[in-house]
């Protein structure tokens, strides 16, 4: 370690012992991601039956070639049914990474959930001992509820969840679609792989009633190659197909950043009508307050890989009280007749993701700093039933005691 | 579309002009004074042949005496002008016509291509995806190794290794030429004598050609996964084996395809080198001895043959791509 | 996935003033590549093999003296031994008696002993000496070409992507010409020229693969032309080239302090694996017996001897694999370094 900061950076020996350490621990979890289980080992209870999904201490790491990066790094926030909850926080702090872990698309094999549960209440085909769905009627099954948790689930399960459960909108519209598809072949396979019998003529019909839900004229687009549509349309083809299958949960990773405003708030308006319309929660990941202001119902401000403060939405924007989520209000451009007053920034960055301290990692920016900040890292507080924030300001008022 | 079509072949004429130029240009270094002692060694086995005669072979080839610019020039056009009827000249060694020699051995060592081209992307593009969908693991570590040891052998070497150890040493194979002419075989017999006859030659040009096909296909296929639509695909539900064999497979062959288009003109060139080391009859052999006797036609001839097929695999690739990929509009 | 951040050595950090991390600090790009370069183990593989291949050629000669590139063998004596006779010449006999002095013969395809570790070849020279011989001619030929092959396509595909407009397009339709000639085939022909020329006179033939290599880089620069005009052709549109023009530079200061830099990563890994071509071209040519011409020998011309000798194919392996083994080690120990570099260039796209 003293050489490492002697030179600068990594000797060619250590980055040696990195990897061989890297390759045993990923070599592990592989073996794990990849094992035949039994259904009763993925099955467990909701802590609140209220919920949909629960993330309970969840750890997602990358191990690179400098150490092991925590991207998420004890994460828990809960999403009630058909609420909306958003995530907010600055680029690299894990938000998109606790999403894509709840897909289980963390890129292998150097991104691995390593531990914590992400719970899930299914709302799945109820099976015979066969494995096949029990007919109800023309095209209808009977269902049944059952909570996965998807951290513990073997890859070769996990399309029980996917798609049909909980469905994902990107940030990347223009490069999201496969080229060589046209929007229809696209939009059908959804129906086909999540309705068992599917006729090409449901799953056509189906396309063309999501296609009208997201505000699109069918004729003119199902047909159609990706490459021949704006990159707005391109999105509202992505919200068509994650509704296709009619998903309890909708991931929506920064789903306007790589929009232009006046597209953005189409997509924004859009999501608000569906909100309304489908029977689900929306996950909104965003690094932007004006959206959550906007559409959420809960807020989970999250930064270097933990949440730093959770709670309703009114909670958040009236009564912020993680240095952090008040720098984060402040530094929102407002339209105000003093032309001087310059937009605050919060100082300094955020710290290396591999050499993490053990103290709050927000200490060195925190303009609130305490001796205690030097301690460890802060637990969560509870302010109010629904508010809690992890800083050692109010540790004295932790109504849980 | 037609437009395009049209334009390109217009500039591939264009380009074979500029390539042939370079050719006579190049053939005509040679010293008239040689080429005459060469066409009289071999046609008269060494005694003077008449004046006129040689006169009467330059006339016909337009290869005047006079090394003059202009002379050069005009000999080029007259070459051209020929070549425009299909007319490429008779060869000098024994007056074969160039087009139809041509003509006749190509089939011969487009058989050996196709053959060996068949196998190549069969065994390829396999173990290029399983490499790219498995990267860092054993499996991909072999097929990196097999890579770099396909693309760094020498073909004359590693030719010359396996006709000495499968043929000469180990005798399971005749180490030269396409058939057994000595004896009397039935259809059946006959393919069974050529694929005898085939199988190192073919070997040899498979692991030589391989590992490039290999990197291809590999290094196309880690850049599909890699793309946000493969993890679109996941995230809607679908298997894995889905996601490889339909999403990512179908942006993985629009390259494949497309070169494969390009590649189908190059394999009536003929394979000099392996042709020469398994003396086999392929249009490559003829040109190598036909190159050793100075048969200035031949030799212009073929590589004007060569020139054109690789004009034709480009324009071909081109308009494969057109094809293949939604994206691509010719125009 | 922004979060995976994986080149930390590179933050995404604006804000020079408070750096990331104190132990991080920016590497240069040399620096990185050279570190990347050397954490594979194919790279070094590499590496180890080109640098003995040439301590081989060039160190070993100065050990093994024994045999210089031109010294034949002429220990191979054949003894004619005592000889009698005898007659009578009116009743008396004679008896004649006389011993042939040996006759001094080139010792060919003498097989692997101490004198000749690995033996003679069919003229009587040492095949090992003859291998690190013609093991400079090969690397030594192939570096040149390269060499003039890349001054050749920097300086052309340069004048293409700085210049663009009709220089662009003339050069370019230049290229696409000289894509469409046939390698082999085309170097045959002038290959046959030049017999003509050695016929007259008017050429040495120790020239021949000089000017056969020379002619190579006059028609395979293309490649490195293209590749040094896209890469221009992306720089020009980046800040930094911005930022030069608005600075009012030269120039000359523009193309040489700003663009060739950073076009010459990719100019050297091209390097590396055109080298491995070269050797391959410089062999092959050899071998059909268009290359070096004895006494003088190179890798391939100490293979050519198999196509026209069946016994040595056979029966006298020590002439000929021991030279096809160095080319194939030194193609792939130049495949190998340019893979490596390649990757180290581009963590992202590697092989």
């Amino acid at each position: 370690m003293s050489e490492t900061k002697k030179k600068g950076y990594l000797t060619n020996k250590e980055i040696r012992a990195i990897a061989k350490a890297n390759a045993k621990q990923i070599k592990k979890l592989e073996a794990y991601k990849n094992r035949k289980a039994e259904e009763s080992e993925f099955l467990t209870e909701m802590k609140d039956d209220g919920n949909i999904l629960e993330i309970d201490g969840l750890h997602t790491y990358f191990f690179t070639e400098q150490g092991v990066v925590k991207a998420v790094n004890g994460v828990s926030y809960d999403v009630p049914k058909n609420k909306v909850v958003g995530v907010v926080g600055e680029s690299g702090c894990g938000k998109s990474v606790t999403s894509m872990s709840v897909m289980r698309l963390i890129q292998g094999p150097s991104g691995q959930i390593v531990e914590g549960s992400i719970r899930f209440k299914a709302y799945d085909y109820k099976r015979d001992e066969k494995g096949n769905p029990i007919p109800k009627g023309e095209g209808k099954y009977e269902m049944e509820e059952k909570i996965y948790d998807i951290a513990k689930m073997p890859i070769n399960e996990i399309h029980r969840i996917r798609g049909k459960q909980v469905a994902m909108i990107f940030q990347e519209p223009m490069t999201s679609l496969n080229p060589v598809f046209t929007i229809g072949e696209q939009l059908d396979e959804v129906t086909f792989l999540h309705v068992p019998g599917a006729t090409k003529e449901m799953a056509k019909a189906k396309s063309e009633e999501m296609l009208r839900l997201v505000g699109i004229i069918p004729e003119n687009v199902y047909p159609r190659f990706p490459h021949e549509l704006s990159g707005g349309m391109r999105q509202r083809v992505m919200i068509a197909m994650a509704l296709a299958a009619e998903p309890r949960l909708i991931i929506a990773d920064e789903p306007t950043t790589a929009l232009d405003v006046t597209i953005q708030a189409q997509i924004l308006d859009l999501l608000q009508d569906i909100k309304k319309k489908i029977d689900g929660s929306i996950l909104l990941i965003t690094h932007d307050l004006g959206v959550i202001a906007e559409m959420a119902d809960y807020v989970v401000v999250m930064y270097a890989g933990k949440v730093i403060e959770k709670g309703t939405v009114f909670e958040i924007f009236q009564d912020p009280k993680h240095p952090y989520t008040i720098g984060l209000q402040k530094s929102k451009p407002t339209m105000t007749l003093d032309d001087s007053t310059e937009l605050y920034n919060i100082p300094g960055n955020v710290p290396n993701p591999v050499n993490m301290p053990q103290h709050c990692y927000f200490k060195e920016r925190c303009a609130k700093c305490t001796a205690k900040c030097s301690g460890e890292y802060p637990g969560m507080v509870q302010i109010s039933p629904t508010h809690f924030v992890a800083c050692h300001l109010y540790d004295g008022e932790d109504k849980n005691g | 579309m037609f437009k395009y079509i049209l334009k390109r072949i217009g500039y591939s004429i264009l380009v074979l002009i500029g390539v042939s130029l370079i050719i006579y240009f190049l053939t005509r270094l040679m010293p008239i004074d040689f080429v005459e002692k060469k066409i009289s060694n071999i046609t008269t086995n060494g005694t003077e042949v008449a004046a006129e005669m040689v006169e009467a072979m330059y006339e016909s080839y337009g290869l005047s005496a006079d090394a003059s610019f202009g002379e050069i020039m005009k000999g080029y056009l007259n070459w051209l002008w020929d070549l425009a009827h299909f007319d490429l000249g008779k060869s000098f060694i024994n007056g074969d016509d160039v087009a139809q020699k041509i003509f006749n051995h190509m089939g011969t060592s487009f058989a050996i291509a196709l053959i060996a081209t068949v196998f190549e992307f069969m065994i390829a593009i396999p173990l290029g995806i399983t490499a790219a969908t498995h990267q860092y693991s054993i499996r991909d570590y072999v097929v990196t190794i097999l890579v770099m040891i396909g693309i760094s052998l020498p073909s004359f070497f590693f030719g010359n290794v396996l006709r000495n150890l499968f043929a000469n040493q180990l005798g399971w194979f005749p180490p030269s030429g396409m058939r057994d002419a000595t004896k009397d075989l039935d259809f059946f017999g006959q393919l069974l004598d050529y694929a005898k006859h085939l199988f190192i030659p073919v070997l040899t040009v498979v692991i030589l050609s391989i590992g490039a096909r290999m990197r291809m296909t590999r290094t196309n296929m880690l850049e599909v996964m890699n793309s946000d639509y493969i993890r679109t695909a996941r995230a809607k539900g679908l298997k894995e084996k889905v996601v490889i064999n339909k999403h990512a497979f179908r942006n993985t062959m629009i390259p494949l395809v497309t070169s494969m288009a390009g590649l189908l003109p190059s394999l009536f060139s003929g394979a000099i080198i392996t042709e020469q080391v398994f003396d086999l009859p392929g249009i490559g052999n003829v040109a190598l001895k036909a190159m050793q006797e100075g048969d200035i036609p031949f030799i212009m001839g073929y590589n004007m043959f060569l020139a054109l097929l690789s004009v034709l695999g480009i324009l071909m690739a081109d308009l494969m791509y057109g094809i293949v990929d939604p994206r691509v509009k010719l125009e | 996935m922004e979060e995976k951040n994986e080149n930390l050595a590179q933050p995404a950090v604006k804000d020079q003033e408070t750096p990331l991390d104190k132990n991080v600090r920016m590497m240069s790009p040399t620096q990185m590549l050279v570190r990347r370069f050397f954490r594979s183990k194919l790279s070094i593989l590499g590496l180890v093999m080109i640098v003995s291949l040439f301590l081989f050629c060039f160190a070993g000669p100065l050990v093994y003296n024994k045999w210089g590139e031109t010294d034949l063998d002429k220990s191979g004596k054949v003894k004619y031994d005592a000889a009698s006779d005898s007659y009578t010449v009116d009743g008396v006999t004679y008896n004649i008696r006389w011993t042939l002095e040996t006759v001094e013969e080139d010792n060919k395809l003498a097989a692997p002993s101490a004198e000749h570790p690995l033996g003679t070849d069919d003229q009587g020279y040492d095949v090992l000496a003859r291998l690190m011989y013609g093991g400079r001619t090969s690397l030594l030929v192939s570096f040149m070409t390269v060499f003039l092959l890349t001054i050749f396509g920097v300086i052309i595909g340069g004048i293409a992507g700085y210049f663009g407009g009709w220089a662009d397009n003339l050069i370019m339709r230049i290229c696409d010409v000289l894509i469409c000639l046939p390698g082999i085939p085309i170097l045959l022909i002038l290959s046959t020229a030049m017999d003509g020329w050695v016929d007259q006179g008017m050429m040495e033939e120790s020239w021949r693969i000089y000017i056969l290599m020379m002619f190579l880089t006059f028609i395979s620069w293309p490649g490195t032309a293209r590749l040094v005009r896209g890469q221009i052709l992306s720089l020009r549109e980046q800040e930094f080239m911005v930022a030069a023009e608005a600075m009012g530079y030269s120039t000359s200061r523009k193309i040489f302090k700003h663009l060739i830099p950073n076009v010459m990563p990719q100019l050297i890994v091209q390097m590396s694996l055109s080298l491995g071509s070269m050797i391959l071209y410089e062999s092959t040519l050899s071998y059909l017996g268009m290359g070096i011409k004895p006494p003088y020998t190179a890798w391939g011309s100490m293979i050519q001897v198999i196509t026209t000798n069946t016994n040595v194919l056979e029966n006298h392996l020590y002439v000929w694999v021991p030279a096809g083994v160095c080319i194939v080690i030194a193609v792939l120990g130049f495949n190998f370094v340019g893979d490596g570099l390649r990757d180290a260039l581009d963590p992202k796209g590697r092989r």
